[in-house]
């Protein structure tokens, strides 16, 4: 008796397919890395902005807040690069990894959703300026 | 077996062709309707305004041709682009040069400021590789005109044997997906919106500054970029979840323009994270 839980229906996958899902997570993964370095930059570039007198102090913080999202955004398409992976690799589990990754990418564009706001922040507090 | 997901691949293509294609089209005419209003209230010349309108009026019905797969109508867009992008460079190097308050040659050719040349320089340069290239919008026009090799694919997609394999999916796997389908259409929809802004916020701040205004012009299409890429999976997952019974083939149609999505993020993100930088520095 296996106490796990059964595998839910899957994705029949052949061979050419699981290719277009490992794509799938080569790009995820590469996003995520653009995302985390574009996250980096932000909150560098926020306090960085201000202490050289380029931006005031909430254009400042927006920024920062904006880094964090983005770095947070990176870390959502991190799980979800490892879901396509998951889904390649374990058929059997398929699914569940496509749940898995559906419930991912929508963190990840509710997320974006925040981004997005802060930005339109920063752009009127720009044109303010 | 293994003809289904090149036939995907083929179809998804000529569905990526089809938006490549509006994009570029709208692009030139946003572009000069946009340097003909800021014209005719800055820099009034008949000349410069009749050409703006006539090459507005023209573009939408090239593309309207095109769209329909009219081949010679290829060909006469082929020599419109190419005469614009000479305007343009003339416009943008007399501009550039030494001289510029001497010649009102660009004002005649529609273009007061350096901003409208790059950016027709732009929109024209993305329209002419969409026409002269061998890619997506060449396919898609390709499968409009019902050229035999298109036809072959879009018909392979519908044929192939892996087509009818049935997907089942269980009522959560089903909700998270609806879920993520209903997310994505706000997104697109506020991400276009805020790029859109900071296009215009951009195209306002140039006269105050031309390297403020520039980045965020550069900014504003990075972002609108990002807001079409989101766009992308939204018609395949839709139709997944809308059919009964489901099969592989919306599936992978929707993994394919899944891919094809986050594959545009790159640019993009490399752009944003260069304006931010360059924004520290200025």
């Amino acid at each position: 008796m296996s106490t796990g839980a059964a595998p839910k229906q899957t994705l029949p996958l052949t061979s050419d397919q699981k290719q277009v899902v490992a794509k799938i997570a080569s790009t995820a993964l590469l996003v995520t890395g653009l995302l985390l370095v574009l996250g980096l930059v932000q909150i560098v570039a926020g306090p960085l902005g201000w202490w050289w007198g380029k931006v005031s102090v909430f254009a400042a913080l927006l920024t920062l807040v904006q880094g964090l999202l983005t770095a947070f955004l990176g870390l959502a398409m991190l799980a979800v690069s490892s879901d396509f992976r998951y889904l390649g690799e374990y058929p059997q589990y398929s699914g569940n990894h496509l749940r898995n990754a559906a419930r991912n990418l929508k963190v990840f564009y509710q997320v974006q959703i925040g981004v997005a706001v802060v930005l339109a922040l920063i752009i009127v507090l720009r044109l303010a300026a | 077996m293994a003809m289904a997901p090149t036939s995907e691949q083929q179809s998804q293509r000529i569905d990526l062709g089809q938006r490549l294609f509006l994009v570029s089209v709208f692009g030139v005419l946003v572009t000069e309707a946009l340097a003909t209003i800021v014209n005719i209230g800055h820099a009034f010349t008949w000349t410069g305004t009749l050409l703006g309108i006539v090459s507005a009026v023209v573009i939408l019905y090239l593309g309207n041709r095109l769209f329909v797969g009219d081949r010679p109508a290829l060909t006469a867009s082929r020599v419109w682009v190419a005469l614009e992008l000479v305007l343009v460079l003339i416009a943008l190097g007399i501009l550039l040069g030494d001289t510029p308050a001497e010649s009102s040659i660009p004002v005649h050719l529609n273009i007061s400021a350096a901003w409208q040349g790059w950016l027709k320089l732009a929109a024209y340069a993305g329209f002419a590789a969409a026409l002269f290239l061998p890619g997506f919008v060449l396919d898609f026009f390709a499968a409009q005109r019902g050229d035999a090799a298109a036809g072959a694919a879009v018909a392979a997609v519908e044929t192939a044997p892996i087509s009818a394999e049935p997907v089942t999916l269980a009522n959560d796997q089903t909700q998270a997906l609806e879920a993520l389908n209903g997310t994505l259409k706000g997104v697109s929809a506020l991400v276009l919106a805020v790029g859109g802004f900071d296009l215009l916020v951009g195209l306002f701040n140039i006269k105050k500054s031309t390297d403020v205004g520039l980045l965020s012009i550069v900014e504003g299409l990075a972002v609108v970029g990002l807001g079409a890429a989101v766009i992308l999976p939204c018609q395949p997952l839709q139709a997944l979840l809308t059919a009964t019974p489901r099969t592989m083939q919306q599936a992978m149609a929707f993994l394919t323009a899944l891919a094809t999505s986050l594959a545009a993020y790159v640019v993009p993100l490399v752009a944003l994270a260069a304006v931010v930088i360059l924004r520290l520095f200025l």
